[in-house]
């Protein structure tokens, strides 16, 4: 199985009423499904093609864009060295929900509170979903796109004086102004989302299974 | 320590310079490598840049037998408290030398995550710039304290 | 005794583990990990490890960067493998970008990273042998690396957190003088790594410390997807630089040791051996460097210095570069490379303008730490330290 039309193929004949879209990227063939029905899909993989390691479980934030989140599993088969990426995507709601892998990866666990912990995405049915590197009581899912870098503003200037309240800047040349010579405010000021993705990834949009014609019916 | 206050000064002033000798050639720091720049304390204390040299070699698990806090790495938001906890179990005199860009003032890091500046929560003596600082670096910044150990008064209380 | 003593003694006295925290400082614990270990007198029942204590945000951070700055912020994750770090960066923008690195920068970075895989595991030698009691072993460990980091800092210009890989490329050549220096590194240090062997692996006292300790076996290994040394040991022979091309390891001549049972004593085994066999990629590298070009030509790169006084496009292309930041391709690539620790991932996503937009790190230390729980039951408190010393995480890249 190494071409997306293959897996295309298999998954809608294991599953017939699953929407499923799978395309080769850049690097590895990467298929997307709706949440709900992830665990059978990644079983089904795991058990049927080999992918017996859940490499990593992540997810981005695409603000701008509908649907917002993307979590992405990507699976590795060591006998024949394949790599794939399963994609979820959902919704900009304030509490995305879809259900934990761990039943097929044991290796989910620290990754789905890694996702909750940074994204606020709850996998349902996962054994322990707390925060995992932010500290217990924080509010807030910082690489959420709306959430602030963070930080302290940052400013240089040019050896000033403080007479009481007043800044009197020792260098006259910018006649008397303090200076700031460089400042961050622009850069981390304090989002890292300037606005919706330029071009992008392309937003899968699965054919519902009425739709397939061709693909899958010869050979 | 009241008996200090009743000697004449000749006596305190070589008594202070007795006991600030003492303290600065056998300065016990407390293992507190976090990042980056604690492996670069670690060669600090290596053959090459060898510390021992300066009695320092005997890192102190324990922050009750140890004297001096070094601040190696950044320092997050769920290790903060943890910090000022050890450096409130240190037993005075007690020093500070913040390690590092990150332990300074937050290095290239300046986010949600990293403490800007250890100097928030503890009392620094001697900030080390560089990311990290190279073993000789440190030992200069090591260098600095000692000097100041060595100008210090012998303080009745405990202001700073 | 009466009844009530009986009862206290069966209820409260014997029934009852005792919970014990380890950490966040803590001298044996590999930097700031805390452990809450439930304890059955001297044996542990349950390990529960909390992390976060090292969280630098440093995927967050590197949203605020441009592509190139980036290097110098993703260095840092795993601080004791730099190069891998900003390989698999490096990698992944030039995947996105479809830019082909030459034959000499791929070579560097070979070289580079087989250099820095030997100075993690001197670390973990180090810190492992200090841990289970063979203090000498960090004196003698260190020397070495001393040797490494001088070499590191005549290549790249410092010690660590170089910063040196850039997207297409490296960011300066290397020289003759710097090829003279690393041959005589090579004829040191195989002597070196041979006394160390001999030193550890048939002193009783170690053998008695991690034969038996930890044993992981092969299938809940694959289950957590753990990777690298800790896998290897279990017998599984995967390694990520025999198949996969991130780099053109296929033109070098080198084994991947492994081990049988997966105690902590064949992960020593299979770390010290991946020194010699690190050696020997070294030595193939230096011989068969080609010559050419360090950095591909291209908009992912500056121009050369010397171009930008003759040049009206040079200044430009510079202008741009540094000001905008080079504009990579949208779409997401994930590039695993072969860590000192394990498969280290980087999964880049970019959006077509000259900043990521998501840099997500897939940590070797991270999965491997979930194996912690698994393995340490039924074991002594001080073979946790064993344990733990074994699996070799790297809190920065645990937490990033």
């Amino acid at each position: 199985m190494t071409s997306a039309a293959e897996y295309d193929a298999t998954l809608r004949e294991r599953f017939p009423d699953l929407a499923v879209a799978a395309t080769d990227e850049l690097d590895m063939p990467t298929i997307v499904v709706p949440g709900e029905r992830i665990v059978a899909v990644l079983e089904f993989l795991r058990d049927e093609f080999g992918f017996t390691m859940l490499m990593d479980l992540s997810a981005c934030d695409w603000l701008g864009r509908e649907p917002r989140y993307h979590v992405n599993y990507h699976l590795y088969s060591m006998d024949s060295n394949l790599r794939v990426r399963v994609k979820v995507q959902l919704p900009d709601v304030p509490e995305p929900h879809v259900p934990s892998a761990v039943p097929a990866f044991a290796a989910a666990d620290w990754h789905e509170r890694e996702v909750f912990d940074f994204f606020g995405i709850v996998f349902d049915g996962h054994p322990n979903l707390a925060r995992i590197l932010m500290p217990d009581e924080w509010i807030g899912h910082p690489l959420r796109k709306d959430y602030p870098v963070g930080g302290v503003p940052v400013e240089y200037r040019i050896e000033p004086a403080y007479v009481g309240e007043n800044v009197v800047p020792r260098d006259t040349r910018q006649g008397g102004v303090p200076v700031r010579l460089r400042s961050d405010r622009g850069r981390l000021s304090h989002m890292t989302w300037t606005g919706p993705p330029a071009s992008g990834v392309p937003v899968h949009k699965p054919t519902e299974p009425e739709e397939i014609s061709e693909e899958g019916k010869d050979s | 320590m009241g008996l200090e206050e009743s000697l004449p000064a000749i006596v305190t002033a070589n008594l202070e310079k007795l006991v600030n000798w003492a303290r600065k050639n056998s300065v016990w720091p407390a293992t507190f490598g976090l990042a980056c720049c604690a492996i670069e304390m670690m060669m600090t204390v290596a053959p090459r840049h060898d510390l021992g040299r300066f009695g320092m070699e005997a890192f102190r698990a324990s922050p009750r037998q140890a004297d001096l806090m070094i601040v190696a790495g950044r320092v997050s938001q769920k290790m903060a408290p943890v910090l000022r906890q050890i450096y409130d179990q240190m037993p005075e005199p007690k020093w500070v030398v913040s390690m590092g860009a990150c332990a300074s003032c937050g290095g290239m890091f300046n986010n949600y995550a990293i403490l800007q500046g250890v100097d928030q929560i503890v009392p620094v003596d001697v900030y080390v710039p560089g990311c990290p600082p190279t073993p000789e670096m440190l030992m200069s910044g090591i260098f600095q304290l000692h000097r100041q150990i060595k100008g210090e008064s012998l303080h009745l209380g405990t202001a700073r | 005794m009466t009844q009530t003593e009986q009862e206290i003694r069966e209820v409260w006295v014997e029934d009852e583990t005792m919970r014990v925290n380890m950490g966040p400082q803590h001298p044996s614990t590999h930097g700031v990990l805390r452990l809450r270990v439930e304890v059955d007198g001297e044996v542990v029942v349950n390990v529960e490890p909390h992390v976060g204590y090292l969280h630098t945000g440093i995927e967050k951070q590197a949203e605020t960067l441009n592509w190139i700055q980036c290097v110098t912020d993703v260095t840092r994750a795993d601080y004791l493998s730099n190069f891998f770090n900003e390989l698999a960066y490096c990698t992944a923008v030039e995947q996105l970008a479809g830019v082909e690195i030459p034959p000499r920068a791929q070579w560097i970075r070979i070289l580079l990273c087989e250099f820095n895989r030997i100075t993690s595991h001197l670390v973990w030698l180090a810190t492992g042998g200090l841990e289970l009691g063979a203090l000498s072993m960090a004196t003698y460990a260190f020397r070495e690396r001393e040797q490494i980091l001088d070499l590191y800092q005549a290549i790249t210009g410092v010690r660590m957190n170089h910063g040196y890989f850039r997207p297409g490329g490296v960011s300066m050549d290397i020289r003759p003088d710097h090829c003279k220096q690393i041959r005589d590194l090579l004829d040191v240090l195989p002597k070196r790594f041979r006394e160390y062997e001999e030193f550890l692996s048939n002193n009783p006292i170690w053998v008695r410390r991690n034969r038996n300790v930890g044993v992981l076996k092969a299938e809940d290994a694959i289950k957590l997807g753990v990777t690298g040394p800790t896998l290897r040991a279990c017998g599984i022979p995967h390694d990520l630089r025999k198949v996969s091309d991130y780099l053109p390891y296929d033109k070098f001549e080198f084994d991947v040791p492994i081990g049988e049972v997966g105690d902590c004593y064949d992960r020593f085994l299979v770390r010290m051996r991946e020194l010699f066999e690190s050696l020997r990629i070294i030595e193939q590298a230096i011989d068969g460097m080609p010559s050419g070009e360090f950095r591909a030509a291209g908009k992912l790169v500056p121009p050369p210095r010397n171009r930008l006084p003759v040049s009206m496009e040079a200044v430009i292309h510079h202008f741009k570069l540094y000001t905008d930041g080079p504009h990579v391709p949208a779409g997401e690539v994930y590039v695993a490379v072969e860590s000192p620790r394990g498969e280290l991932g980087y999964f880049v996503a970019s959006d077509g303008r000259g900043r990521p937009w998501r840099v997500h790190i897939r940590a070797p230390s991270f999965v491997n730490l979930q194996v912690a729980p698994l393995v340490a039951p039924g074991y002594l408190l001080a073979d946790l330290i064993a344990i733990l010393a074994s699996i070799d995480p790297v809190m920065g890249d645990v937490d990033r």
